[in-house]
């Protein structure tokens, strides 16, 4: 735990997080909404068909 | 570093406010959040760059994952602006961190901090252009069709050709034109999207949905480099950049929801209110430090 906290500390450690924290969150968050906005295009899609 | 709680929960609300209008307008917003960093939460101008930059990092990651299978991006042109690039940004950072070890400066008999005065100095210059070439800008009618290159007028060899231009650019002025934009992202925390991309269309002559995607991936390059050499240099917070991501992340969506409800000329013109208001807010805090 304390070699973690210590690279963490590190100049290595900083720039590492300061890289992963934001791609990762980019990554994740554009992945997340891509897929609500797919499902919610399906269902429309899919009540389209419903009514008709 | 660490911040009064009210600054996280402000930075959240800015994040969202300002990913609202990157939604909504389709530029990024790194050159409203430095500054309002600065003007309305207080963070020192360096710390309000560095943390800027990473914001820049996340939403221009996003923006690259987004547009992955579009396929308009001239990856040519952005390894070869990025050789610039890299050079500029280390030149901003090094300029930027010689503002902030400079001190307190006397101006009119008062003491202000040299790293808030001349970057906020120069952003209201920067920002006040930009807003006044939008305002020409809207006034024309939109079109997508390619443009003559400027650039291409310029003889200094040697040229190379690209898949987007009909002629042929001195490879040299676009290296320098990387240099430019690199040495704005590190002197400044802004992706440079916003003055890239008018330079791709009017200056390089490129199609504006090759622009777009060209410019994209370009913020994202700098945005990478300008978070490795402000976090070496102590200007950045990643506990101060978490609220601004997460919070840009959703106000983006919610940005683009209220964008496909109104017209194209109706946006371009809320957004140079919007810039303008930026311009005014920065103007006050420079009157108040000198005055």
């Amino acid at each position: 735990m304390g070699a973690i906290a210590a690279f963490l500390d590190s100049a290595l450690g900083q720039v590492l997080l300061a890289l992963i924290v934001p791609i990762g969150w980019g990554l994740l968050s554009a992945w997340f909404f891509d897929r609500m906005r797919a499902r919610r295009a399906r269902k429309a899609v899919g009540a389209k068909e419903g009514s008709q | 570093m660490t911040f009064p709680p009210l600054v996280y929960i402000g930075a959240l609300v800015m994040g969202s406010f300002i990913g609202m209008l990157v939604g909504l307008f389709g530029v990024g917003g790194g050159f409203l959040m430095t500054p309002l960093l600065n003007v309305l939460l207080g963070v020192s101008m360096p710390m309000a760059v560095g943390t800027g930059v990473l914001q820049i990092l996340g939403s221009s990651t996003a923006s690259i994952y987004r547009r992955r299978n579009d396929n308009l991006t001239d990856w040519k042109m952005a390894v070869m602006l990025f050789g610039g690039n890299y050079v500029g940004v280390r030149l901003g950072t090094r300029t930027l961190n010689a503002m902030r070890d400079a001190g307190q400066i006397v101006i009119r008999g008062h003491e202000v901090p040299a790293g808030d005065f001349y970057p906020l100095l120069v952003f209201f210059f920067v920002l006040a252009a930009i807003g006044a070439w939008m305002l020409y800008d809207t006034s024309r009618p939109a079109a997508d069709k390619p443009r003559e290159s400027l650039l291409a007028r310029v003889k200094l060899p040697p040229y190379t050709t690209f898949p987007t231009l009909s002629q042929p650019v001195s490879i040299p002025i676009l290296a320098y034109l990387g240099l430019l934009l690199g040495f704005i992202t590190g002197l400044l925390g802004i992706g440079g999207g916003v003055i890239l991309l008018p330079v791709l269309v009017y200056l390089v002559g490129m199609r504006t949905h090759a622009a777009t995607a060209t410019s994209t991936v370009m913020v994202g390059f700098t945005s990478l480099l300008a978070t490795i050499t402000h976090t070496l240099s102590g200007n950045a917070s990643l506990l101060l950049a978490l609220p601004l991501i997460v919070g840009g992340s959703v106000g983006v969506q919610v940005g683009i929801t209220l964008a496909d409800r109104m017209k194209g000329a109706k946006l371009r013109r809320y957004f140079c209110l919007v810039m303008l208001a930026a311009v005014a807010l920065i103007g006050s805090k420079l009157i108040t430090m000198i005055f």
